[in-house]
């Protein structure tokens, strides 16, 4: 009759104890003797009781003697009167050692004296396991950062230095501090200064990558102002909703020296290679540059004897004269040729052409060795122009140690002696191909392992270095020298160039 | 010599052969060109005085061999040779088989070329008269009778002809018109053109 009184009150009180019971809490009630006067439903889940059985025991009876150990002055600091917390690890009775958070309240009575405590625990344990967890992990990260060989640096959207690891530091010259909260802009050259908040710009509108994810050789700029060749990646994430960026910083400034080393090794040995050849050419050249000197003296003479002896003929005298330009201009462009052919400084320019460009101009400087070993030539288009980024001395140095080797392999043939140079362009594989045939003796397959080998000749005047230059600078120029001998006799020597494309321009401009 | 004299221009460059066309005009010498050894064996050579200007450096026929070759079809066709300037000792053994001159290219002096050739084709012309004569004789030959052929040979080899008769036992009178038949069927007009002719005479009598 009693309970009928208050209702209320008592549903009211159920739902707070059902409320209660579902958080993921203890919620307990001592009494001063560290009695259970009320236990909430984590104490099931923690200690495998009935809440309701639990009423009445001393709370070491539930959680255990050595977890009552550990919290009791805590316990009794609260009965105190004092409201205290723990922070720690207690060894629990049936659920083991856990990490929690525990508030100690003072129960007062109506009349003010303590009467009990209250207990509100938390389990922490999973949480500190997380933290742990976390903590470890930025450790690792931390320690893999510090110690990158490659200079890491993080950046804001609007370009501002958020870290910079110790690599970087090494690779820029600036400690870590100093650039930090600069913009990033302080590490490029000035050519990409201007742009660098147009790129990121760029990006955020478009999320174009340029160069997100893929990575690309740049050049960076040390604290000193010199230039550092850099391999350089990025990527993007997101703190706080705020985009960051990530560069990945590789130092290719050895790779870069050694790649020049050997580029201007190559030049060299290719270079004195031009010159032998040269050397080798000399007398076919000087009678290549002797017959039109030879037409352009007989003409201008007979045009003196005419003109003494009044025959003034405009037309014969006109014709005369176009024939010396004519002449004249065929012995400049050989000695152009010439000229170009031997050059050293300037061969580093890359530039476009055909390769059956390329080949009709150095026939006139061969044209000599085709007559003194009676050797025709034919050069066969099998495609369209088909146009090739290329150095194009070297190439036309591999044209001309190719050629040349045709006609010495036939220069000793009995039987037809025909060099045909075809030129086409591969559209499978996106390349521009040259062949050139002779119908010599052939390789014999004893030697065809070796062909490429710098000193393999089976001349008695050469060096053995015509064929390994041949090769590095067509691999040089991404293409790949072959050689193969034909059923029906002679030897073909083919070689590839990619068939033009920027990024393979830039690459060769580095 | 009313013929005309003919340069024959052999060379596979044909800069240099029109080049040498003009010089050849500019010098009132008439030519012919050929692009190689094989054009110029194969050609049927002009009826007058000619000479070749050879080409030493060409493919497939060369020049030493172009010029053996002519010399089996005309042994008295006078070869010059250009040659460039590595080319001087086969040069000189052209010169061996018989070769007139030769010339380096470039620089060479044309007038000197001009006078070179010139003097070929007079050479090649002397030669060519002479074997005409020659020819002449000896087509007139057989047309003597026995007693104008001993007149013939006796007056060539220079004897008079009072000693002729005397030799013959005729009058002189009778050596007189004997030789002047003999002249008239020989196509000879001078003494001096019977003294040349005594080598052929004395082949023809021997025979």
């Amino acid at each position: 009759m009693e309970d009928q009184g208050y209702p209320e009150y008592q549903e009211k009180e159920a739902r707070v104890s059902e409320m209660i019971s579902a958080l993921p809490i203890l919620v307990a009630q001592l009494d001063t003797h560290y009695r259970i006067q009320f236990a909430s439903e984590g104490y099931r889940v923690w200690f495998g009781l009935e809440p309701r059985d639990q009423v009445g025991h001393h709370i070491s009876e539930v959680i255990g003697h050595k977890a009552f150990r550990t919290l009791k002055p805590w316990f009794d600091t609260a009965l105190a009167g004092t409201q205290t917390t723990y922070h720690g690890e207690v060894p629990y009775a049936h659920c083991g050692t856990r990490f929690i958070h525990g508030i100690y309240v003072p129960y007062y009575s109506y009349h003010g004296t303590v009467t009990g405590l209250q207990i509100v625990a938390n389990d922490l344990t999973e949480h500190r396991a997380i933290k742990k967890q976390l903590a470890d992990e930025t450790l690792r990260n931390h320690t893999i950062i510090q110690h990158a060989i490659d200079g890491i640096v993080t950046i804001n959207q609007d370009g501002i230095i958020q870290s910079f690891n110790p690599a970087a530091e090494r690779l820029f010259g600036y400690s870590a501090s100093e650039v930090i909260g600069r913009n990033v802009k302080i590490l490029m050259p000035e050519l990409d200064r201007s742009h660098h908040d147009e790129y990121i710009r760029h990006y955020q509108q478009t999320r174009e990558p340029r160069i997100i994810g893929q990575g690309r050789e740049v050049s960076a700029r040390h604290r000193d102002g010199s230039p550092i060749d850099i391999r350089l990646g990025v990527a993007e994430f997101f703190l706080k909703h705020e985009q960051h960026f990530v560069g990945f910083i590789h130092d290719i400034t050895d790779r870069k020296r050694a790649e020049k080393e050997a580029r201007e090794a190559l030049e060299n040995l290719a270079h004195a290679d031009r010159m032998k050849a040269m050397g080798e050419l000399a007398s076919g050249l000087a009678h290549e540059i002797s017959q039109p000197l030879t037409a352009i003296q007989a003409t201008a003479e007979a045009c003196r004897s005419l003109l003494e002896a009044g025959r003034t003929d405009p037309d014969r005298l006109s014709d005369a004269m176009e024939q010396i330009t004519l002449q004249s201009r065929r012995a400049s462009d050989i000695i152009q040729e010439l000229r170009s052919f031997v050059r050293k400084g300037e061969s580093k320019q890359v530039s476009h052409h055909d390769p059956e460009f390329l080949i009709t101009n150095i026939l006139p400087l061969l044209t000599n060795e085709f007559e003194k070993a009676n050797v025709a030539v034919e050069v066969i288009p099998e495609t369209q122009l088909c146009e090739c980024a290329v150095n194009r001395i070297q190439i036309e140095q591999v044209l001309v140690n190719l050629i040349r080797n045709a006609v010495d392999a036939m220069s000793d043939h009995d039987g037809e002696r025909r060099l045909r140079i075809r030129t086409r362009y591969r559209a499978e594989d996106q390349v521009c191909e040259v062949a050139i045939e002779d119908t010599g003796p052939g390789i014999p397959q004893e030697h065809m392992n070796r062909l490429f080998n710098p000193f393999f000749t089976t001349k008695s005047q050469g060096m053995g270095q015509g064929l390994p230059i041949c090769k590095s600078i067509i691999e040089r120029h991404g293409g790949a020298l072959e050689v193969e001998t034909p059923d029906e006799g002679g030897t073909v020597f083919r070689f590839t160039l990619p068939y033009e494309s920027e990024c393979r321009t830039e690459k060769m401009h580095e | 010599m009313n013929e005309t004299a003919t340069v024959l221009i052999v060379d596979d460059d044909s800069g240099i052969r029109q080049a040498l066309e003009l010089l050849m005009a500019s010098a009132n010498l008439a030519s012919l060109s050929f692009a190689s050894g094989r054009d110029v064996l194969n050609a049927d050579k002009p009826e007058g005085p000619a000479c070749v200007l050879l080409d030493l450096n060409m493919p497939d026929l060369d020049g030493l061999e172009v010029q053996q070759r002519l010399q089996e079809q005309d042994p008295s066709l006078p070869v010059i040779f250009l040659t460039g300037h590595g080319d001087v000792p086969v040069a000189v053994k052209a010169l061996k088989y018989g070769a007139v001159d030769f010339f380096q290219k470039p620089g060479f002096d044309h007038q000197q070329l001009l006078q070179t050739i010139r003097q070929a084709l007079a050479s090649h012309q002397a030669t060519r008269n002479a074997n005409l004569e020659r020819q002449r004789i000896r087509n007139g030959i057989h047309t003597l009778s026995p007693r104008e052929l001993e007149v013939a040979r006796l007056a060539a080899a220079g004897q008079a002809n009072k000693v002729i008769g005397i030799e013959l036992g005729i009058s002189e009178r009778t050596v007189e018109v004997h030789r002047g038949r003999a002249m008239k069927k020989l196509g000879l007009r001078q003494a001096a053109d019977l003294v040349r002719a005594e080598s052929t005479l004395a082949e023809m009598a021997t025979d």
